[in-house]
């Protein structure tokens, strides 16, 4: 049984995470995605969020992001059981 | 025919130090720092026969979605390139293999490089090149990007060996997992963390960006003056010569007052722009400029611009030319658009001599560092505030993206560094040759032509008249002589233009004079200066005299400020005062008044639609602030 999918812009800093699926994402907005590693399976960090809460600073695949929390919304990732709490 | 090789590789991946090293240090194919927008092209000898190495704006997909990006693929879609060098990362291996699959899908002959085994090493991370290049099919070599070990063998493998990517039943997840090996227990914190763990820290990371800025222009002011000094003896000893070899008359004139103080006045900006140009490298080179553009996002978001839009807006604080170009970076139309359309704002080093001539002549020492400060300020909550109003209204919409890199950190690459500073060093110098020579030859015109010969007869009479009366006969021949420029220039077409221009300026305090100043600053602001030196009657004025440092202390009592300071109007009161200077300076900071800029917005958004808005929106609004400014200070009675 698949656990429940939250949205990358909720999940707190320091927590791993596995990329299940992206959504609400237009045409250009699934190249940027596909193109930076975001794809099913990926296992993601999110690492802090800046001064203001906003974008949040994540690692995949040995690279490091900068994500708006508008455009982490579109990464539904599940928690990882020995992460959570 | 020459064989053309063409590097790809996504942003960051280690493009621009491997074209060094594969050309030599003779060669200077850059471009501006956060903005590598256009294809460089340099040549190189490989195995005694020249090749082109052709250098491409980063790239992180073939369905390019940024304007940077369109670039590299309608380049290596058109066929041009005879091989390919694909730049890989090997920290990112995967995501690397997912954009040579899609290269390959081209047809082009390839071969990898690949970068940063040294910094993959560290996060216990090593490849197996040979694996690598048996499971694809194509020639693999490694190239360390610090040293440029590995760089001649690359050359000689793109050139003999390119092989076309065979179609392999692999994945980027399953090659990567095959070839890329994780040795246990390497987990300590990278130099990286550590460092952003600091200059990201969400209480400090911003004051320690600010405190970074502020150091950033107090040093520009500090480093720049002596070298503005020797740029101006050059100018001077120039105006010499030419005034001495070249017989008084048209063409004297043409070369001292059109050409050299015209294209000379520009030049002594070089210094300035060629120190913020080497700080951005340096901030672009350690990889600090993601993390600024990565703490400033939020604020820019809130007036609908992005954290990519830091980079170009910083960068005009030189030049907004480049500034300008640098927005192919920006992903979001929109975005980029309320960007290139507000960049103008932000005070360039043109501006500056105007702001430090007018403080010096009208405030207290005490008062400049305020007054100059709140300049800049308005610029930016000007630029803030129009690309508010912009992204609400004609530009509305779009889902704000950052989706930006922040690459490792690494030492400054000084070789880049000094290639960069000097590419946009010479392309300004070029545009001083060309754009600003051509609109200073206009003015010179203008100002110099008609000349009735009453004017030369009665100031030669004057001349002679004191040539034998007074007791120091050079004085007073040169004081005739500038009354005799001035009295040409009272009645030249220049100065018809001006008067009849005058009334829409005079509500803002300025006279005819002042009018013309501004008239003649509109293919290149600083020209304000000169052109007041020419009316003010003081000869020959060089805006490299208003350098900052004359503001401090004592107050420089010297020809433009004073001749200023005491001009009349025809009804005898002052021509200028503390509310003009200020409106004047409002004006400048505010109004567009650079023909490079708005050739260069022509160019960007492909229309002539966005330089017109932005010369109607700046030009009208810097007019109304201007009038304000002015009419608020004639009822607080600071003229």
């Amino acid at each position: 049984m698949e656990s429940t999918l939250v949205k990358l812009s909720e999940v707190p800093s320091a927590s791993t995470v596995l990329l299940r699926r992206v959504a609400d994402a237009d045409g250009d907005e699934m190249a940027r995605f596909d193109s930076h590693g975001f794809w099913p399976g990926t296992e993601i960090t999110v690492i802090r969020r800046a001064p203001f809460g906003d974008p949040i600073h994540v690692r995949l695949r040995g690279i490091d992001l900068a994500l708006r929390l508008e455009e982490a919304g579109c990464l539904w990732v599940e928690i990882a059981p020995e992460d959570e709490g | 025919m020459t064989r053309r090789l063409a590097l790809v590789g996504r942003q960051n991946s280690g493009k621009t130090s491997a074209l060094m090293h594969l050309t030599g240090s003779s060669q200077h194919p850059v471009n501006f720092p956060g903005s590598s927008v256009e294809r460089a092209e340099a040549s190189a000898v490989i195995d005694g026969e020249e090749v082109i190495w052709v250098d491409l704006p980063g790239l992180s997909s073939i369905a390019a979605t940024s304007p940077d990006e369109d670039v590299t693929v309608s380049y290596l879609r058109s066929g041009e390139a005879d091989a390919l060098v694909v730049i890989i990362d090997a920290c990112k291996l995967s995501v690397e293999l997912r954009l040579l699959r899609e290269l390959a899908s081209l047809g082009v002959p390839l071969v990898l490089g690949i970068t940063k085994e040294d910094v993959a090493e560290e996060l216990g991370l090593s490849l197996d090149l040979p694996a690598l290049s048996n499971a694809l099919g194509v020639p693999v070599t490694s190239l360390n990007g610090r040293t440029g070990e590995g760089a001649e063998a690359l050359g000689r493998l793109a050139f003999n060996s390119a092989t076309t990517l065979p179609a392999g039943e692999w994945t980027p997840d399953s090659l990567a997992s095959m070839v890329a090996h994780h040795q246990e227990g390497a987990s300590a914190k990278t130099r990286t963390e550590r460092l952003d763990a600091v200059l990201l820290h969400p209480v400090w990371g911003l004051p320690l960006f600010i405190l970074l800025l502020l150091g950033i222009f107090e040093s520009l002011f500090l480093l720049a003056d002596p070298l503005v000094g020797l740029i101006e003896q050059a100018l001077e000893i120039a105006g010499d010569w030419a005034s001495s070899a070249v017989a008084p008359g048209a063409l004297q004139s043409l070369i001292v007052d059109g050409l050299i103080a015209g294209v000379g006045s520009i030049l002594v900006f070089l210094p300035q722009i060629v120190i913020l140009v080497a700080f951005i490298a340096i901030m672009e080179s350690t990889g600090y400029m993601a993390r600024a553009a990565f703490l400033l996002d939020r604020p820019l978001s809130k007036v609908g611009l992005s954290g990519r839009s830091f980079i170009p807006m910083f960068t005009s604080f030189a030049c907004a030319v480049p500034g300008i170009l640098g927005t192919r970076m920006i992903a979001d139309e929109r975005a980029r658009l309320a960007t290139i359309v507000t960049a103008p704002l932000m005070s360039c080093s043109a501006r500056l001599p105007v702001y430090v001539l007018l403080i010096g002549a009208f405030f207290p020492a005490r008062w400049a560092g305020l007054i100059l400060f709140g300049l800049y300020a308005l610029g930016v909550v000007t630029a803030a505030l129009v690309a508010w109003l912009l992204r609400r209204r004609v530009l509305a919409g779009g889902r704000g993206s950052l989706m930006m890199e922040l690459p490792s950190y690494q030492s400054p690459n000084w070789r880049v560094i000094g290639g960069q500073v000097l590419a946009s060093s010479t392309a300004f110098v070029r545009m001083a040759g060309t754009a600003i020579f051509a609109a200073s030859m206009l003015i010179w015109l203008l100002s110099y032509y008609p000349r009735p010969a009453v004017i030369h007869e009665a100031h030669e009479a004057q001349r002679r008249a004191v040539a034998t009366a007074s007791e120091r006969p050079e004085e007073a021949v040169a004081a005739i002589d500038a009354l005799e420029a001035s009295a040409y220039l009272e009645q030249s077409w220049l100065a018809s233009i001006g008067k009849a221009v005058q009334p829409v300026f005079g509500l803002a305090g300025f006279d005819w004079r002042t009018s013309v100043g501004i008239l003649a600053a509109f293919p290149a602001r600083e020209l304000i200066v000169p052109t007041l030196g020419i009316l003010y009657s003081v000869g020959d004025v060089d805006p490299g005299d208003y350098e900052p440092d004359s503001l401090d202390g004592e107050v420089h009592q010297d020809g433009l400020r004073a001749a200023i300071r005491s001009a009349r109007r025809p009804d005898g009161t002052p021509a200028f005062g503390p509310g003009v200077a200020l409106a004047l300076m409002i004006f400048f900071a505010l109004c567009s008044q650079c023909a490079g800029t708005l050739a260069a917005i022509r160019r960007e958004t492909n229309s002539w639609r966005w330089p017109a808005f932005t010369f109607a929106y700046m030009t009208a609004l810097a007019w109304l602030a201007a009038v304000a400014t002015y009419q608020i200070s004639l009822v607080a009675g600071l003229t």
